[in-house]
């Protein structure tokens, strides 16, 4: 399990990451989701010891990871824009992970490669940048470390690359128990893979559920009344999140479970009304109006 | 057994990402020392003929290429920053911290897998190269010699200290710095640091203080923590050149000594370096510095010197003018504090932020004017207690030279008399040296007073708590000859001023020639009285007073050539009128000249008198000379009786009676009648003595428009 205990850091008196707390838990896949300047990326770092929190701990299996070979031998970070050593090629880069990954599976990676089509003595510096996306991703699987840490990974690889991905990650999760954590802009295909969803907003966590769960706790409805209604009152109880008026029809995006919405509707005096499912997008969008990150806010000011 | 195993591995590993480093090291000291060797034998071989050239070969082997060299001691910093900076510069990187950080590999295994790459990069080529150079000198024809091994040696010793200091002084700046250029400006200011700032202390003190003399910035450099600085001022104390062997010299304990103070430098750098390297937060990458909290710190080193510098810059251009130094140390201030102001944000509008820092600044930069415009520590009044001082050294500023470059067909190295004299010189009684301090002390040392004849004198003090302090001020001839009197009686003294005393040179002693004037009347004294000459001549020259030798004039000058195995070259010893018992030797070994010229030996006289007085007043460039030429026999007889050896006037008392505004040319019997040739092949400078210039020389030299 990963732990980060009340973790804050700043930069120049800017609150990066403020009081944050999370656990994530093994044999799922953890999507880390959060708006611009958030704090993914430096909340990952901060999980791999390359920074070090203002205050809090980060703990990797019960162990503090910073300047921790026994914690670090426990992940693989893969950063935004992953580094290879000068003149390299993927060859190159596997012995030096075996010299630090013990359990570093060359086979695994070579066997890889080959399905993925990368050259194992081309030098990486003629990889094109998704390349060299793919290329981390291989590596990180083959070092055989419980967790994966995936900063925005997927986000330069090609809808067959990103398959391909998630098919290995799903083979390494049933073989070994691995646990990728990924951090990512793009919601659809982390709605794919993900198990659990932490959403960061301005340094904070604004929510870390199971995605399941998290769907089943938003609902969607669009209705039209028979008659003049006020909504905010009619749904007195219930926490909107968001509610849109077009002529007639009403879309509500509210925090209740979907039997429950269908049962307070089922009372209402409507000519239709249909509860939808939330994509982690509309979720990710409602969760965030909600704390003033809104789309009108940014272009209206 | 196994962690050992993956450190080697772990360098093996580094050292091949770092193939650039060890291909620069290997060139430059295959450029170094076998490259060197070859070329400097080859053109020391080709250009001088020696008596033992396999000999000569082998010294030049180890003094010109193995040795402490300037440039060798240099180039050790230079490649020490740039394996620091080359092995570290990852910590600039973003994409190279995350890559470095997030594996399982220790921060202090990371560090210390880098380091000891630097280290073999620079120790295992150095070593290579130079034990190379042997077999190359072997070849090149040269014998091989204990003292280039020795040289070896110590060079390879002192190198590698002043690269591993060096090395870590990189280290430290990549530590407290988050961006490359920064960290090689951060490299350059620790370097030079010391040097710039000693440069200006000197520059303060020689302009303020009328009592400072330049060596002082020698004692001042004792105080220098940079590498390359201790390198070579230990180069300067510690090595000498011996100026009749062609060695150089070894104080082995002073040399232990400031190799032992690099290395502890070095250490204490590491240690600091390696502190911040723990410390250096991952999100300093990309800034200017790494602690923020440092800022104010190194600005206001940083605008001290840069503010007094450049008020020292306008004072000059001024002409000394006060006010112009105050606005000149601000405007440095200023423009320090703004482009450091814009360094540390990478922002040009950021300039108006960091007022607290320049304010101190400020202060201390009053402050330090203050105590140099109203010599508040009183330097120029500063006159020992006599029983506090343990030896001084009492050094007229033109006291004849005590060695000179040599023929043309050997080369050799000066030891200048200040350092000889300074090296042999330790009277005990500082008494008459302390009342003339009291007298002259923060006087101008050059006075220009035609009341008085003075002359600028050094004075180093020995104190009994080690500090070693000079200071320069006037001497009266006239009133402070008493004093000067108890100096001059002291044997120490004269011993230290003169190589009649010099046993070394004495024993190298191959020819004595007596010469009284421009080489007229040269005589060689024959070997078997070269003994009886000098005992007469250390009897005379300790007798002699100071006040007889503020009188004296020299009217000969002895020629010592001295010749080692594998040079040779000339001194001189002046003989004075006053010295009765050498006169009375030579006069009886028939090689005494009574006159400087006689009538039968002068064809003729040219006279040019350049007419100084009518430079003052003209508003462009004029020549003003005007020559004439005495053939009369007659004329001739009276002229010669009025000249002074040019090659004499170096003395007090032949520039002080001297008219320099004459120039006589002296052309004797035998020589060549060509116009073109003739002052070239044979003419003979001479001065008019002042009151002896005969009234048909001025009238025929008159200038007329």
């Amino acid at each position: 399990m990963i732990e980060i205990r009340n973790v804050s850091k700043s930069f120049e008196n800017i609150a990066a990451i403020d009081h944050v707390d999370l656990s994530i838990k093994e044999g799922n896949v953890f999507g880390l989701i959060g708006t611009n300047g958030a704090g993914k990326s430096t909340l990952l770092r901060m999980m791999s010891g390359v920074i070090r929190p203002d205050s809090g701990e980060v703990m990797v299996d019960g162990m503090p990871v910073f300047d921790n070979v026994e914690a670090k031998q426990q992940f693989f970070f893969i950063a935004d824009e992953p580094y290879f050593f000068a003149n390299a090629n993927p060859e190159d880069m596997a012995k030096h992970y075996m010299t630090v990954f013990p359990q570093f599976d060359a086979e695994v990676f070579y066997s890889y490669l080959e399905k993925f089509g990368l050259e194992r003595r081309r030098k990486i510096n003629t990889y094109s940048k998704g390349m060299k996306k793919q290329l981390a991703i291989l590596l990180a699987v083959a070092a055989k470390t419980k967790y994966i840490f995936c900063d925005e990974t997927f986000d330069g690889l090609d809808p067959v690359m990103r398959q391909g991905v998630k098919s290995i990650f799903a083979s390494e999760m049933d073989e070994r128990g691995m646990t990728p954590i990924i951090a990512s802009h793009n919601l659809r295909e982390l709605e794919d893979i993900c198990d659990h969803v932490g959403l960061i907003h301005k340094g904070g966590v604004l929510l870390s559920k199971d995605l399941e769960e998290m769907k089943c706790n938003i609902q969607k409805v669009q209705c039209v009344f028979k008659e003049d209604v006020n909504v905010q009152d009619a749904l007195a109880g219930m926490e909107i999140l968001k509610l849109e008026k077009r002529g007639s029809l009403h879309t509500i995006t509210a925090r209740a479970g979907r039997e429950e919405i269908i049962a307070k509707f089922a009372c209402f005096n409507t000519l239709f009304f249909e509860v939808l499912p939330l994509s982690l997008e509309e979720i990710f969008i409602s969760e965030t109006e909600v704390v003033g990150y809104d789309i009108k806010n940014l272009i209206l000011g | 057994m196994t962690s050992k195993i993956s450190f080697l591995a772990s360098i093996t590993a580094n050292a091949k990402r770092r193939i650039g480093l060890f291909i620069i090291m290997a060139l430059y000291f295959i450029m170094a020392y076998p490259f060197s060797t070859a070329i400097v034998l080859s053109n020391e071989s080709m250009a001088y003929t020696f008596r033992d050239l396999p000999y000569h070969l082998g010294i030049t082997f180890g003094r010109e290429v193995l040795g402490f060299g300037l440039g060798n001691c240099f180039m050790s910093g230079v490649l020490g920053i740039g394996a620091a900076l080359q092995g570290f510069v990852y910590m600039y990187s973003r994409k190279k911290l995350d890559f470095y950080m997030s594996v399982p590999v220790k921060k202090e295994k990371h560090f210390w897998t880098i380091y000891v790459n630097g280290l073999i990069a620079y120790l295992f080529f150095f070593g290579l190269n130079l034990a190379l150079a042997f077999p190359v000198a072997k070849v090149c024809g040269a014998t091989m010699t204990a003292y280039a091994f020795r040289e070896a040696f110590w060079g390879f010793i002192l190198n590698s200290a002043v690269y591993f200091a060096s090395y870590n002084l990189g280290i430290l700046a990549v530590m407290l710095t988050g961006n490359l250029v920064v960290a090689m400006a951060a490299s350059a200011v620790f370097m030079l640091y010391d040097a710039v700032t000693i440069m200006i202390v000197t520059i303060c003190n020689s302009t303020f203080f009328k009592s400072y003399y330049y060596k002082t910035s020698d004692e001042i450099q004792r105080f220098s923590v940079t590498p390359v600085t201790r390198g070579f001022q230990l180069r300067g104390s510690a090595i000498e050149m011996n100026y009749l062997t062609g060695l150089r010299t070894l104080d082995v304990s002073a040399l232990s000594q400031g190799l032992a103070c690099i290395l502890a430098l070095g250490l204490v750098i590491l240690g600091i370096a390696y502190y911040c390297y723990g410390k250096k937060p991952s999100e300093a990458c990309g800034k200017c510095l790494a602690f923020p909290k440092m800022r104010g710190i190194i600005k206001v080193f940083l605008l001290l010197p840069a503010s007094i510098g450049f008020g020292m810059i306008c004072y000059s251009m001024s002409g000394s003018s006060k006010p112009f130094l105050a606005i000149g140390a601000l405007v440095g201030l200023l423009i320090g504090h703004f482009v450091v102001e814009v360094i540390y944000e990478f922002d040009i509008r950021i300039f108006k932020n960091g007022w607290k820092s320049f304010g101190v600044a400020a202060v201390l930069v009053v402050g330090v004017l203050s105590v140099y415009l109203a010599d508040l520590t009183g330097y120029d009044r500063f006159v020992p207690n006599p029983g506090d001082v343990d030896s001084y050294v009492v050094m007229f500023q033109d006291e004849y030279r005590v060695f000179y470059e040599a023929t043309d067909s050997s080369p050799l190295q000066d030891t200048d008399s200040e350092t000889y004299i300074f090296d042999h010189m330790a009277l005990s009684d500082a008494n008459p040296i302390c009342e003339i301090a009291k007298k002259r002390m923060g006087n101008d040392p050059y006075p220009d007073d035609k009341e008085h004849r003075f002359r600028s004198a050094v004075v180093y003090y020995r104190m009994k708590n080690g500090d070693g302090i000079y200071r320069i001020f006037p001497i009266d001839i006239a009133e402070d000859a008493k004093e000067m009197d108890a100096i001059y009686a002291l044997p120490t003294y004269k011993e230290s001023l003169s190589l009649a005393y010099d046993q070394a040179v004495l024993d190298h002693l191959a020819e004595m020639d007596l010469t009284y004037s421009n080489g007229f009347g040269s005589a060689q004294l024959a070997n078997d009285k070269k003994d009886a000459f000098i005992n007469a001549y250390r009897e005379d020259y300790m007798n002699m007073t100071f006040s007889q030798r503020a009188k004296t004039v020299m009217i000969g000058q002895t020629e010592l050539k001295l010749i080692t195995k594998s040079r040779y070259f000339v001194e001189n010893l002046p003989i004075y009128d006053c010295f009765d018992k050498t006169i009375a030797f030579l006069k009886a070994e028939n090689l005494f000249r009574d006159k400087f010229l006689y009538p039968n030996e002068v064809k003729k006289i040219t006279i040019t008198n350049y007419h100084y007085e009518l430079y003052d007043d003209q508003e462009e460039y004029n020549s003003f000379d005007v020559e004439t030429t005495i053939t009369d026999p007659s004329e001739i007889s009276e002229v010669i009786t009025g000249l002074y050896p040019m090659d004499f006037s170096y003395d007090w008392n032949g520039a002080a009676n001297v008219d320099d505004s004459y120039n006589v040319t002296v052309y004797p019997y035998g020589s060549s009648d060509d116009a073109d040739m003739e002052y070239f092949m044979n003419g003979y400078n001479y001065s008019f003595v002042k009151d002896k210039i005969p009234s048909y020389v001025v009238e025929r030299t008159a200038y007329t428009e």
